[in-house]
């Protein structure tokens, strides 16, 4: 049985990895093929492997053997399929597709190939037959006999030319698909064999594990040419004979070949190689000569440890430093922690402000290195949180950067370790509900504007189950035989990728070449490699990455400390900003937090008045109370009670008490649950860690119910009630996916913490620069000046006689300092231009819009732009007079040259006289207002509803303050501006609604029911009108919709709306 | 007013013109609602214009409000929400032709010289971004009435009659008449406007200018009318006389779009606020040439007439036609087959004569036979495969249509018009000239000739299109592209199936010479060891298969319907027949579906 099973190993297959290619995922082929008794299956798709370590996973669950290669086609010879047979042999391949693609970068830069033509058949490995000849070492190759030219003689010239190149390492892949022609093509092939010795090897060349995809694959290749599926057949295969067949039916289609099946053994035999050979070595840490890495980390944890305490390292921490050190160095990650340093270092010496995040503030090595703010002396910090001995798996730092000057970090991990030793890791990009909707109703035929009335429908938050329904309401039917289709082939295609996209900052180096490792390609952005592994591929591996993220709020704060140094303030630094300020949370506990790093949210600034945080521990708190995981394991209610004194606390035992005393016996972290399971039931804290990774999991897989018996059993041993046990075990449950660790929100909760400080004490130097750093946070810059106009800032309109590129601080007569808004609230007006006004001002004053023009070098387009901005407004008068004096025909510059000689602007003068003052309509305070919102997306003039305010008056409907008076439970009509939609993933379809009205904002809270009953028009508007009941709950209150509409100007009877640009930052 | 020598121009525009023309060309599509479409760049059908005639009684709720530029699925939908689900179903789709419009617009245009010499096609409509816009969208006509109103009971009396005339013919129009081609043009865009606007004042307004001395009226009212097509005849105002000297105060509030301005100069002009014509007006002309070029003022001027502005009267057609008219009428029993054809190749030979001088040939040709009777004239039309120039085919052509159709009783005369003509396709001159090249294949003039004969549709070509399923592999395309107006919408078919066409056909290996259109079930007999006949029958022979080829699987066509899925072999027989034959793979029967000779 074993050996007839075993007769046939499938050695030609395409995955969805090549992409738009393959109709089936790499685990759907290995299960396939170890269910169908293959021994062994190839993976080999298009000049990749990004699929292979997803079919590696599978195929050791399953236990088929994987053979790794790729199909490469060579621009001089016929292609090949290339199989890798030992670890020379898939180093040789992952250089070769790395070679190939590299040089794409700079065809492709002279090349000239449409954006949307790559997006759709990704770069492009392009290489030469000598190449591939020059890594051959360790590989075998099949040469596909169906895609040879012609005739046998011209078939066999081929052949010879990849025996003269490669020698007995050259098979024949004889492959036959029922095309009717069979027989020949058998004779043909055994007819190549004998003339040139070549050995025939059977294949199938799989493109899908089941016949079922057949149709999914005649979509992909549709999708891949861009046309309906009836027009283009001749691309299309005219059969589903290119699944995984059984056995059986290979042998007996192949029986003219007994051999050529037979040899597909012999190679998958010869193919040794597996991916879990790969060693992955981290690269060499920047050590001075003569020290080693283990001395020189010691050195440098310790001297910044004196330089952090001020030469008093407290005993805790120095206990704790010795730990780490020795547990570091016995897992060898000396050198991880030594780069992780050097970018730092690298940073600090740029001035870019970094600070690191996640569970790497679990260590006291990175505090004293500087790596990370949270002190280990204020906080438990729980080493094994970030590296554990049982884990064997790499620590994962994450360090923000300042957004704009990440770039600067990332080349410097390129120039440090070089293009072959470093690249980005990729993010797969696969197809979701809309995109997977957009590209199949458009190869079935359905009309364009049907497709986009769907697309429109479709919520991001809808799932293919809704499909149908979705499809109702845009008119098709989905019982309908085209609606059918279009249902069974989106739900097949959704979560195939689409194509390889940069991942949002790991970076991976190596100490060997990385090209050896994976193949490296080409980004989109230029300077950027990236290689064909995702994250998860990673982990699975073993391979260390670095993430450099870009955090919007570190070049806000670092904007900030230059602008207050500026006016003459203190030089601040993170460290230095006075810690425990009472203004700071005075202001934070009234949810005045407009601004500030994360507890901005209109979820958070609920929470603030309930929590009032007063201490920068409540802060860390605050930061990590307001997620899923906590609002799921139902902690927060339990948690405010408590705080507020309602309820009393009481812990089962001592060990407890001091895990859960700082959370009023409430877990809110991961390193809590990790320490209770320590505590409470024995787990040992490498076990505690695998707990949470199994918490995190537990939707997946059953793992955790292991580890629930374990923890009951070990608390109830420990003499706890099993109902206390219970209730921890759903408790963590509830948060291991979506909770924070400990670490990481101290780390946030520093940047908040900050953030807030400089909001209350330079609220103007905060606003300017939080308007410098967009787009950033969760409110757009109109939101950001009302705020600072409420706290008695004086903004100043943008001015070219004033404004720099970025806002600025200027001495006003009304306050010390007004916020003189920046050229970049300009739309249309690109950065460069923008900075150049300021550097022309200082020679002088602008006298007029020509002038202006003529010495700022503008382009008409460009002229308007800031004209209809009102910038102008101080050369000309008003808007719409800057407007019609920018309108005029400029020639360009140059262009009469006889006019410009000697210094002397003589068609300007001559037309200077042109700029007259023509009779133009006056526009009213609303259409200024308007205008304001169209072109920079903020007015410092009236809310737009104050002009309709009377006759929302005489609707009845009330003002955003009247309604927050309200009792509990009455009815009332809002209307405003939408400022933000969103839709949580825990809120189960709700939709929170934030409208703003010249009085103030509403929050409103949208029932599922009620959002997918209004149209999509009314879902998008710019302005809603919602009918509701107010609910209050403490200081919070918000109105539950009952009714929404967008905004019907057919009711304004008098002052029109319309023009309002969309100004909402939609989270859903 | 009849001494004044201020010209007056009398601008008509019908705005729903597009449907409305299809509707005057095909009767029959007045029960069904009929959408003219048009695909915007992105491929999205957009609503021009349309029409339901005779809608039925019953509705939903309110009429249905379409506007165009809809798209034909919105369009659809508010159709649905009114009238049911079948509406939508029967509605008529076509595409816009606007070449096709403005053919028919120019012979409307003909039948206005009853009312003045000078007719001219009104100006295009500016849609869109003007230099995008390709298409030429014409739906008016200018008239000038200056000294010519008079003959109709003055120019109130000369519109209302114009309107109505038209709306009998089921054309919808608004007409005015003013100063200057612009400001009339300006005036009949805007009628309803100007009708809404002066609503109230108009009583009053219209009893003092009746009480004035010169009796002109000025914004003369209809009372609104009811109409039975209610929902695409609107019952506003339809007509408006702008008095001489006056459209500066009249017009003024119209917007500055009707002005005729490039979309871009509108916009600009919004920016500033600038929204009506009086506001434009009293900005500086020295200004709004600075800013816009000379396209601005140019049109205040046309439009205040200060600058002359000409209509271009109508051209007759380049197309020659030739009439001969009989002293008195004909019978047409008596018609000597002989004469007849002198006649008809002397006029065919009169409307050839000046294409020849531009290397041109005529591609369609409409034969006109005049009668005096109730029925009207009869006409052949005589479409082309190429163009030609030769006399001696053409009339070839005319006199075998002439032989399948029926002659009224009494013809009062002949006239022959080319519809159409074409570059003829160029050859290289011989000094002699050898009896085997001649100015046209042989192989057309067998193709004219059978398409006059047989009609156009008869005559067909296979044409191959990429489909793996065999029955699907080819298609019957008519040959011929009967040129002309009815011919427009087969042409249109005929250019869709081509597109669907693809440069590689998909041919298996070894396709039979003979396809059956439509596969046929096989009796098989007995079956052999692969499962592949052995013994069959077919037209009653018996036929033992001696070799089979094959399999060769065909699985496609999910998207049409059930999937296709077949096994097909080539059999060769004792009796030396080789077929192609298939087993469906899902009912597992025997199917012939070729034979190779």
């Amino acid at each position: 049985m074993q050996i007839r099973c075993g007769r046939y190993a499938e050695l030609h297959c395409t995955t969805n990895f090549s992409f738009l290619q393959g109709g089936s995922h790499p685990e759907e082929l290995v299960v396939q093929a170890a269910s169908l008794g293959y021994t062994a299956i190839a993976i080999t798709d298009r000049a990749s492997l990004s699929g292979v370590v997803r079919a590696h996973a599978a195929a050791k669950e399953v236990g088929v053997h994987l053979v790794i290669g790729a199909f490469v086609e060579p621009v001089d010879a016929a292609p090949l399929v290339l199989w890798v047979a030992n670890k020379k042999g898939y180093a040789n391949l992952c250089r070769l597709l790395t070679t190939g693609f590299l040089k794409q970068g700079c065809s492709r830069k002279c090349g000239g190939r449409n954006k949307s033509e790559l997006q759709d058949h990704g770069p492009r490995c392009l290489l030469t037959a000598d190449e591939v000849a020059a890594h051959a070492e360790g590989l075998l190759a099949g040469l596909p006999l169906a895609r040879l030219p012609g005739s046998v003689e011209l078939a066999a010239v081929s052949i010879r030319e990849w025996q003269d190149r490669l020698g007995e390492k050259i098979y024949g892949l004889a492959e036959v698909a029922m095309e009717g022609d069979d027989q020949e093509r058998f004779e043909k092939y055994a007819k190549l064999s004998h003339q040139t010795h070549v050995p025939l090897v059977a294949a199938g060349d799989v493109r899908y594990h089941c016949r079922d995809r057949q149709p999914l694959h005649d979509v992909l290749a549709a999708v891949r040419h861009g046309r309906t599926i009836d027009s283009i057949q001749g691309e299309l295969l005219s059969n589903g004979e290119r699944h995984m067949q059984c056995v059986e039916q290979v042998v007996e289609r192949f029986s003219m070949l007994p051999d050529a099946v037979d040899r597909t053994l012999e190679i998958a035999s010869r193919c040794t190689f597996s991916l879990d050979d790969l060693h992955y070595e981290y690269p060499h840490a920047v050590v001075p000569p003569g020290r080693t890495p283990k001395d020189y980390l010691n050195d440098l944890a310790w001297k910044g440890a004196r330089k952090r305490y001020l030469n008093r390292v407290p005993g805790k921490v120095a206990g704790l430093l010795e730990h780490e050190l020795s547990l570091v160095h016995e897992l060898g990650y000396e050198a991880y922690f030594l780069t992780v340093f050097d970018l730092v270092r690298f940073a600090r010496q740029r001035g870019i402000l970094c600070q690191g995040r996640g569970s790497a503030a679990n260590s006291a090595i990175c505090y004293c290195l500087g790596i990370t703010s949270v002190d280990p002396a204020r906080m438990n910090v729980l080493f094994e949180r970030f590296v554990s001995r049982e884990r064997q798996e790499a620590p994962d730092i994450d360090i923000d950067f300042e957004h704009h000057r990440r770039e600067e970090v990332l080349q410097y991990i390129y120039q440090t370790y070089g293009r072959m030793r470093s690249a980005m890791t990729a993010e797969v990009i696969c197809y979701r509900l809309r995109s997977a909707v957009r590209d199949v109703a458009k190869v079935l035929g359905f009309s364009l504007d049907r497709i986009n009335q769907l697309a429109r429908i479709l919520d991001v938050g809808d799932s293919a189950e809704q499909l149908p329904e979705r499809l109702t309401e845009s008119g098709v039917n989905p019982r309908s035989e085209s609606g059918q289709r279009l249902i069974m082939i989106v739900k097949q295609l959704i979560g195939f990728p689409r194509h390889l996209g940069q991942h949002v900052g790991g970076m991976v180096m190596t100490r060997g070449d990385l090209c050896e490792l994976v193949p490296i390609q080409q980004a989109s952005m230029d300077n950027r490699t990236v290689i064909q592994w995702d994250k998860n591929d990673l982990d699975e591996i073993g391979i260390l990455k670095v993430d450099c993220l870009a955090l919007g709020m570190l070049s806000a704060i670092h904007r900030t400390f230059d602008l207050v140094k500026q006016v003459g303030g203190p030089c601040l630094t993170l460290a230095t900003v006075p810690a425990e300020d009472p203004r700071v949370y005075e202001m934070i506990s009234k949810a005045d937090t407009v601004g500030v790093f994360q507890i901005e949210s209109r979820a958070q600034r609920s929470m603030l008045p309930r929590l009032k945080p007063a201490c920068f521990y409540d802060l860390v708190i605050e930061v990590a109370i307001v997620r899923p995981g906590p609002i799921q394991g139902d902690m927060v209610h339990p948690y405010l009670r408590r705080r507020q004194g309602e309820e009393m606390v009481c812990y089962p035992s001592q060990e407890i008490r001091e895990v859960l005393e700082k959370t009023l016996g409430v877990p809110l972290f991961q390193e809590q649950a990790m320490r209770l399971a320590v505590v409470a039931a024995g787990f040992t804290p490498g076990e505690a860690d695998q707990l949470r990774r199994a918490m995190g999991a537990w939707r997946r897989t059953g793992v955790i119910h292991g580890f629930h018996q374990r923890l009951v059993d070990g608390m109830v041993s420990r003499g706890l009630s099993s109902t206390f046990a219970e209730q921890v075990f759903q408790q963590l449950k509830g948060f291991g996916e979506y909770g924070f660790p400990e670490s990481h929100a101290a780390s946030f909760a520093l940047l908040v913490y900050v953030s807030a400080w400089l909001k209350a004490h330079y609220p103007a130097a905060f606003t300017a620069s939080l308007l410098g750093s967009q787009p950033m946070g969760f409110y757009a810059p109109s939101q950001l000046v009302r705020d600072a106009q409420e706290h008695g800032v004086t903004i100043l309109p943008v001015c070219v006689q004033g404004s720099e590129w970025h806002a600025t601080l200027e001495v006003s007569d009304k306050s010390l300092h007004a916020i003189r808004l920046g050229l970049e609230q300009v739309h249309g007006l690109g950065e460069t231009v923008g900075s150049r006004i300021g550097q022309v001002r200082k020679s002088g004053r602008f006298v007029s819009v020509q002038d202006f023009a003529r010495r700022c070098h503008v382009t008409q387009s460009q002229l308007l732009s800031l004209a209809r901005a009102g910038a102008l407004k101080s050369l000309a008068g008003d808007r719409r007079q800057a407007i019609w004096d920018s309108m005029e025909r400029t020639p360009e510059p140059g262009s009469m040259p006889l006019f410009e000689v000697g210094g002397c602007h003589g068609l300007n003068e001559m037309k200077s006289g042109s700029g007259e003052v023509v009779n133009l309509p006056i526009a009213s305070p609303l259409e200024d207002v308007l205008s304001d919102y169209q072109t920079s997306g903020l007015s410092l003039g009236a809310h737009p509803l104050q002009f309709i305010r009377k006759r929302l008056s005489q609707l009845g409907i009330v003002a955003a303050v009247t309604a927050c008076t309200r009792a509990e439970g009455s009815r009332v009509v809002v209307v405003g501006v939408v400022l933000s939609r969103q839709r949580p993933a825990t809120a189960k379809g709700i939709i929170f609604l934030t409208l703003e009205d010249e009085t103030g904002t509403m929050n409103a809270v949208v029932p599922k029911a009620v959002w997918q009953h209004c149209d999509a028009q009314d879902r998008r508007a710019p302005v809603l009108m919602i009918e509701g009941r107010i609910q209050r709950r403490g200081e919070v209150v918000h109105l539950l919709a009952e009714q929404l509409a967008a905004w019907d100007e057919s009711h304004a009877d008098g002052p029109s709306l319309v023009g309002l640009p969309r100004m909402s930052r939609d989270f859903c | 007013m009849s001494g004044k020598s201020a010209s007056r121009i009398m601008t008509v525009v019908l705005p729903r013109w597009p449907v409305q023309r299809q509707l005057l060309q095909q009767p029959g599509f007045r029960e069904f609602p009929v959408f003219v479409c048009r695909k915007n760049a992105r491929g999205v059908l957009s609503v021009v214009s349309w029409a339901w005639v005779m809608p039925p009684e019953t509705r939903r709720g309110f009429q249905p409000v379409i506007q165009s530029g809809f798209s034909l699925s919105e369009a659809l939908a508010v159709l649905t929400s009114v009238y049911g689900e079948w509406a939508s179903r029967v509605a008529r789709i076509l595409h816009e032709d606007s070449i096709g419009d403005i053919r028919v617009l120019e012979t409307l245009g003909r039948w206005c010289h009853r009312f003045s010499p000078v007719v001219a096609i009104g100006p295009d409509v500016i849609r869109g971004k003007v230099k995008k816009q390709s298409t030429r969208s014409v739906n008016s006509l200018q008239i000038d009435v200056s000294d010519t109103a008079r003959f109709f009971g003055g120019e109130l009396s000369l519109v209302r009659m114009v309107v109505w005339v038209l709306a009998a013919r089921g054309i919808h129009a608004r007409a005015a008449i003013a100063d200057t081609p612009a400001a009339s043009w300006v005036a009949a865009l805007c009628v309803d406007r100007l009708a809404a606007k002066n609503q109230q004042a108009s009583s009053d307004f219209c009893k003092k200018i009746s009480r004035s001395a010169r009796g002109s009226t000025c914004l003369e009212k209809e009372k609104p009318r009811s109409s039975r097509h209610g929902h695409w005849l609107s019952r506003q105002q339809r007509w408006v006389l702008v008095p001489s000297g006056q459209q500066r105060q009249i017009l003024g509030s119209m917007p500055i779009m009707s002005l005729r301005l490039p979309v871009d100069v509108v916009d600009s002009l919004a920016e500033v606020g600038v929204e009506s014509i009086s506001q434009l007006l009293r900005l500086p002309r020295v200004s709004l040439q600075e800013r816009f070029g000379p396209v601005v003022s140019l049109q205040i001027s046309r439009f205040l007439g200060e600058a002359s502005d000409p209509l271009t009267p109508l051209q007759e057609s380049d197309l020659s036609g030739a009439t001969h008219s009989f002293e008195m009428p004909v019978l047409s029993r008596d018609l000597d087959y002989k004469y007849f054809r002198q006649l008809i190749e002397s006029l065919v030979h009169q409307c050839i004569r000046p294409l020849a001088v531009t290397n041109r040939g005529a591609s369609s040709l409409q034969v006109r036979l005049g009668t005096n009777g109730v029925r009207g004239s009869t006409i052949l039309e005589v479409g082309l495969y190429k163009p030609t120039a030769k006399t001696s085919h053409l009339v070839d052509l005319v006199m075998l249509r002439f032989e399948r159709t029926h002659l009224p009783r009494e013809i009062t005369g002949v006239s022959v018009e080319v519809l159409s003509a074409d570059a003829l396709p160029c050859r290289q001159q011989t000094l002699f000239r050898s009896p085997v090249q001649s100015d046209m294949s042989q192989f057309e003039i067998l193709l004219n000739r059978l398409t006059s004969r047989l009609g156009s549709g008869a005559v067909v070509e296979p044409q191959l299109l990429s489909d793996i399923q065999p029955e699907a592999s080819w298609v019957a395309a008519p040959v011929v592209h009967v040129m002309g107006t009815s011919g427009s919408c087969r042409s249109g078919h005929a250019h869709e199936s081509k597109k669907t066409q693809v440069s590689k056909s998909v041919v298996g290996p070894s396709r039979p010479i003979f396809l059956l259109s439509r596969p046929q079930l096989l009796e098989v007999s007995s079956l052999g060891v692969h499962g592949v006949p052995v013994r069959f029958s077919w037209k009653g022979r018996v036929h033992v298969v001696m070799r089979t080829r094959g399999p060769e699987r065909i699985e496609t066509a999910w998207w049409r319907g059930p999937t296709v899925r077949r096994d097909y072999y080539i059999c060769e027989t004792n009796l030396g027949g080789r077929f192609w034959i298939f087993r469906g793979l899902q009912k597992r029967a025997w199917f012939l579906h070729g034979t190779y000779g």
